[in-house]
């Protein structure tokens, strides 16, 4: 067991999330990359409170991510559900009514 | 190999396994239900990096509360009956490069001092984690602790209001 | 390490120079329970008079507090430190939440008391932001701020407004995510989350290297985001367009000037009092550089005025970090001045903006011959925008010469050739930006426009409109007042 081994684990789920969000073209799926990418963050965070064990930081921050990210994806998803009403998509390249 | 090892290895290798074919399921339900093995096996994880009660959040929180949201948030976007909508993807390779790029960048300068635990025979610690961490967020992060409370409600309103709104046909 | 009790302790005494915040959960709560009393027709008018009263205390609060506050005082087990910097900037989100409210006045009457609470949590974000000094807080209070701006910017509950509060939220959260990342990474290196304290100065001292970089730079994406200054700027013009005109007035003012202001406060950390051999002026320096000339460049080829203040925010930003890279007392403070004078100017142009749209004047060609029928607000517009380009006689003027005076000083002081470039660069933009500040007056007063609009039922929005454009000549003639104000605050971690 080494940390390590966690740290390229997570290292794997950011790059991981980072492609989907950037290649995926549906909104819902960028939410799940959304996701891997915070709990990579997650997996850090915890993996490396185990070398201070005098504290638990680490552990309490990761326990304030999953509750953000909870209320993130309630918003998304109550945006999303708003966008499909009005363009019945949630495909992102075929909502274009703002144009730059 | 003991068994705390093989599990740790075997969960490690699940996480990326199922992080892995999210990347390349065409089938958005499905990608669903990868993402869930993937945070199933992260909460695994949790438990053997003695984060018992991260690992049980993760659990109620991620499968319990995310990964079923976004579930429903597939079935209310999808038409009923319908063909579940393919995935597409643009630029997967230009992606895939930045991906692989950013995966090497994290590990290439990483420093070896990183991942020292301290040798003060960390297994010997026997702390009981949950109510430390209950002490710790009602000193220490009360704050935090009741700023999440507020953004909770105030996400949970502004989210119906949101999502209530109904388009008033003219 | 504190004992239980101690810890205690000190969360009843920080309760005491809480107070402006626990004002704004109170008025949060209230503005929640109106929405359940108040659903009547006639009822929902007095929506508006309870959130102007209810910001209005809150302006009061941060008045005390700043009058108590003298010296750095961290609260809540070090999770904040309240400073003069802080105070002061809490007092600019007051005075732009007390008039967010009166831009939105009659207005967006679906929801309102939810729109207002809304607004109210994006503050209280806001006034934590600031006072941070732990990631923990930096990050949640990020959320705080962002999460009801995703949710507003639907407000309008058209199918633009939807399309950009998706794309905002989607452009933000991979923001924040990427933020997190940073985080965590540092915490791996200094294992503490606290950047004020010897901890995390002692850890990054030792360690330079480029893995501290990447996760400085992790982190900075999160908060130029929030800033909408580049890389992190493309959200902006969308959701400016679509987004109601009394929250664009909002995003461009308060999430800039909160994320300006732990930006400052986490760059002075890094930068361990310029012992730091990570040079995080260059890095600066250069955002700086490519936020304003994407910015100006940009915003010249608008045709619609919401989507030209976005890129004229992203470009005000960057004149922000101008004020920002030389991380010196002189050159925050003149920052801080130029923060107030924007902040004045922006509503000043969005309360006119936002009265026009509402008489169906949405495009900028569409603004031709308003110089005649409504003379006045066209003028009062004028000066806003005069103010925003930084001519005189107006404050904006003042801003800017002060912001480059002491980035001039800090050249000749430490010679170094970059702050030269930064200078020159800005100098050249602020004659770029010239251009399409005065696009707007020039199609209004130039332009011979079909466009008949009447004029009545302006009095209020131009009396508003007068008292901002009465401050900002005002800060010209007599800026003495709030140097004077200025000059109290420290900028010491």
């Amino acid at each position: 067991m080494s940390l390590q081994s966690i740290y390229i684990l997570s290292a794997l789920l950011f790059s991981i999330g980072l492609v989907i969000v950037l290649v995926k073209r549906n909104a819902i799926l960028v939410l799940m990359g959304i996701e891997l990418m915070l709990n990579a963050a997650n997996l850090n965070l915890i993996a490396f409170n185990k070398t201070v064990p005098a504290s638990l930081d680490g552990q309490v921050f990761a326990l304030f991510v999953m509750v953000i990210a909870v209320c993130e994806t309630a918003v998304g998803l109550a945006i999303i559900l708003q966008v499909y009403r009005h363009y019945h998509t949630s495909v992102p390249d075929e909502i274009n009514e703002l144009k730059g | 190999m003991t068994l705390v090892a093989f599990l740790f290895y075997f969960f490690i290798g699940t996480a990326a396994l199922s992080a892995i074919v999210l990347l390349f399921l065409k089938n958005i339900f499905h990608a669903a239900l990868a993402l869930l093995t993937c945070l199933l096996s992260l909460a695994a994880l949790f438990i053997l990096l003695q984060a018992e009660f991260l690992a049980v959040s993760q659990i109620l929180l991620y499968a319990g509360g995310v990964v079923i949201l976004i579930i429903f948030g597939i079935m209310l976007t999808t038409k009923a009956g319908g063909q579940a909508v393919p995935i597409t993807n643009t630029g997967l390779l230009p992606g895939l490069a930045v991906g692989a790029g950013v995966f090497f960048l994290l590990l290439f300068f990483v420093h070896k001092s990183l991942f020292a635990l301290p040798s003060s025979a960390q297994e010997t610690i026997v702390n009981n984690n949950i109510e430390r961490i209950g002490i710790e967020i009602l000193t220490d992060y009360v704050l935090p602790f009741e700023l999440a409370g507020v953004l909770l409600l105030a996400v949970l309103m502004g989210a119906a209001t949101i999502a209530g709104f109904k388009h008033v046909k003219n | 390490m504190l004992g239980t009790n101690e810890k205690l302790e000190w969360i009843q005494l920080s309760l005491k120079y809480f107070l402006p915040e626990l004002v704004l959960v109170g008025a949060f709560l209230i503005l929640l329970l109106s929405s359940l009393v108040l659903n009547k027709g006639h009822q929902k008018k007095s929506i508006d008079w309870i959130a102007l009263l209810l910001l209005m205390a809150t302006l009061m609060a941060s008045v005390i507090s700043w009058n108590q506050t003298t010296a750095n005082i961290p609260l809540f087990s070090g999770m904040l430190t309240q400073s003069t910097f802080a105070v002061y900037l809490k007092l600019l989100f007051d005075v732009a939440g007390v008039l967010t409210v009166l831009l939105s006045w009659k207005a967006y009457e679906y929801r309102k008391a939810e729109y207002y609470a809304l607004v109210t949590c994006a503050l209280l974000g806001a006034h934590v932001l600031v006072m941070s000094s732990n990631l923990i807080m930096v990050f949640l209070a990020i959320e705080l701020i962002s999460l009801p701006s995703y949710l507003l910017t639907a407000f309008v509950f058209s199918k633009k407004s939807m399309e950009g509060a998706l794309k905002y939220f989607l452009f933000g959260s991979v923001a924040s995510a990427i933020m997190l990342y940073g985080m965590s990474l540092l915490y791996g290196i200094t294992h503490t989350f606290d950047f004020t304290s010897e901890v995390f100065a002692k850890a990054i001292y030792y360690q330079q290297t480029p893995f501290f970089f990447i996760s400085v730079c992790l982190i900075l994406a999160g908060l130029l985001f929030k800033i909408a200054s580049t890389p992190m700027h493309p959200w902006a013009p969308d959701v400016y367009e679509a987004a109601p005109s009394p929250i664009v007035a909002f995003f461009s003012v308060v999430p800039k000037l909160a994320g300006i202001g732990i930006l400052v406060l986490f760059c002075l950390a890094i930068d361990l009092k310029g012992n730091s051999s990570i040079r995080w002026y260059i890095v600066l320096s250069l955002i700086a550089i490519l936020t304003l000339s994407i910015g100006n460049f940009a915003a010249l080829l608008q045709k619609n005025p919401k989507r030209m203040m976005a890129y004229s925010s992203i470009a005000q930003a960057g004149i922000l970090l101008i004020g920002a890279i030389t991380l010196t007392n002189q050159g925050l403070q003149f920052m801080l001045f130029y923060a107030t004078v924007f902040l004045l100017a922006n509503y000043l142009v969005f309360l006119y903006i936002g009265h026009f749209e509402r008489k169906s004047i949405v495009d900028m060609e569409s603004y031709a011959g308003i110089g005649k029928s409504n003379a006045a607000s066209s003028i009062l517009l004028l000066v806003g925008l005069i103010s925003l380009t930084g001519l005189p006689p107006t404050a904006g003027f003042l801003a800017k010469v002060f912001v480059f005076s002491s980035l001039w000083n800090s050249y000749e002081i430490s010679g170094q050739g970059l702050y030269l470039v930064v200078f020159v660069v800005g100098l050249l933009n602020t004659v770029v930006s010239l251009f399409f500040y005065l696009k707007i007056p020039y199609q209004s007063f130039l332009k011979n426009g079909s466009n008949t609009v009447p004029s009545e039922n302006s009095w209020g929005v131009n009396l508003l409109g007068f008292l901002l454009v009465i401050t900002l000549l005002g800060l010209f003639f007599l800026p003495s007042g709030l140097m004077g104000w200025l000059n109290r605050i420290t900028f010491a971690l």
